[in-house]
C-alpha cells in the first residue's frame, strides 16, 4: 500500500509509524500500547511504500510527522507524541 | 548576496550609528538570552568583539532563519556591520546569510578590519574542521571562526582556559503537523 501526505510546513524528512486499529480501541487510546512499528524514519518526499495485512477484524492506523535540522514535529498532539514515542517503536 | 569590493566611505563614530538606528532601522537584537555573558567573540588582533553592545535591545547582531543583521563592536576596530540593511544596500550589497539551519555564509564589513568572511575557501581554512561559522539549530550556541585580512581569525566559541561564546535565541523551528494522509491499497485483480 501507498501512503501519500501533504508535507509538514518547514519539514525536510518524515517520519510514519503505524498501529493497531484493535489495541488502540481497547487500550482506550492508549497510543503507548498500540503503536507497533516505524514504517519510514526520516523518508524524503511525502509517500512511502509499506507492506503488511492486518489481522481478521482488526485494521492499521498511521500518523506522519515532519523533521528539520530544529529537531521532530509533532503526530498530531502531545498524547500521540508522548504514547509513540514511549512505545519503544517510534521512529529514531 | 555577492562580496563587494572595498571602497572608501565616511567614517562614522558610534553615536551617530545610535542615532541613526533610533530614527529609522528597527533592530531586535537576540542575542546573550540567558544573560550569562554569551555575546563576545575573540579575534587575535582586535581582542574582544561584543555581539550585543548597548545591552539587551540595543543594536546587537539578530539572528533570523535567513541571515544575520545588526552590529558588533570592537574596541580596537570599531563597529561591525553584520548586513548592507543596517544602513543602506543602494551602494554596495553585502552581508551574513543564515542556510536556516545555522550555516552562516557572506560577509560583515568594519571600516577598519575590512571585509570579514564567514565562509572562508578551503584553501584558507587549511584543512581546519573549525573554519566558518555555524549556529546550533538547537541550542543557539555560535561555534567555528571567520577570517578577517586584516582582523586574523575571529572564534566564536572557546571551551578554556578562559571560556566565552555568542548565543543567541533564535532556533530552528520544528515542523508543523502534515495533514492530509492518505492510503491507497494496490487491487490484487488488477491487470499488470
Amino acid at each position: 500500500m501507498t501512503l501519500s501526505w501533504t508535507a509538514a510546513s518547514g519539514a525536510t524528512t518524515h517520519d510514519v509509524v503505524r498501529g493497531g486499529l484493535l489495541a488502540l480501541h481497547n487500550s482506550g487510546g492508549n497510543f503507548q500500547i498500540a503503536t507497533q512499528t516505524c514504517v519510514a524514519d526520516s523518508a524524503p518526499g511525502s509517500s512511502v511504500t509499506t507492506g503488511g495485512t492486518p489481522s481478521a477484524g482488526d485494521g492499521y492506523w498511521f500518523l506522519v510527522r515532519g523533521r528539520n535540522c530544529g529537531g521532530k514535529g509533532t503526530y498530531g498532539s502531545t498524547q500521540e507524541d508522548a504514547g509513540i514515542a514511549a512505545s519503544g517503536n517510534d521512529c529514531l | 548576496m555577492r562580496r563587494a569590493t572595498q571602497r572608501a566611505s565616511p567614517r562614522f563614530v558610534p553615536l551617530a550609528v545610535i542615532v541613526l538606528l533610533a530614527g529609522g532601522v528597527a533592530i531586535a537584537e537576540n542575542i546573550d538570552p540567558a544573560h550569562d555573558g554569551s555575546k563576545y567573540a575573540w579575534a587575535e588582533n582586535l581582542g574582544w568583539i561584543n555581539a550585543q553592545p548597548g545591552g539587551p535591545g540595543g543594536p546587537g547582531v539578530q539572528v533570523s532563519d535567513s541571515d544575520l543583521t545588526g552590529w558588533a563592536w570592537s574596541e580596537n576596530a570599531g563597529w561591525i556591520s553584520l548586513s548592507c540593511t543596517n544602513r543602506s544596500c543602494a551602494g554596495e550589497a553585502f552581508g551574513v546569510t543564515n542556510d536556516g539551519c545555522g550555516a552562516l555564509a557572506g560577509y560583515a564589513w568594519s571600516e577598519n578590519a575590512g571585509w570579514i568572511n564567514f565562509a572562508p575557501t578551503p584553501g584558507v581554512c587549511g584543512g581546519d574542521p573549525t573554519c566558518g561559522v555555524k549556529i546550533s539549530p538547537t541550542t543557539g550556541i555560535f561555534s567555528g571562526r571567520t577570517w578577517s585580512e586584516n582582523a586574523g581569525w575571529i572564534t566564536f566559541s572557546s571551551a578554556g582556559p578562559n571560556p566565552y561564546r555568542v548565543a543567541t535565541s533564535w532556533r530552528r523551528a520544528v515542523p508543523g503537523p502534515a495533514t492530509g494522509l492518505t492510503v491507497t491499497k494496490a487491487d490484487p485483480l488488477a491487470t499488470p
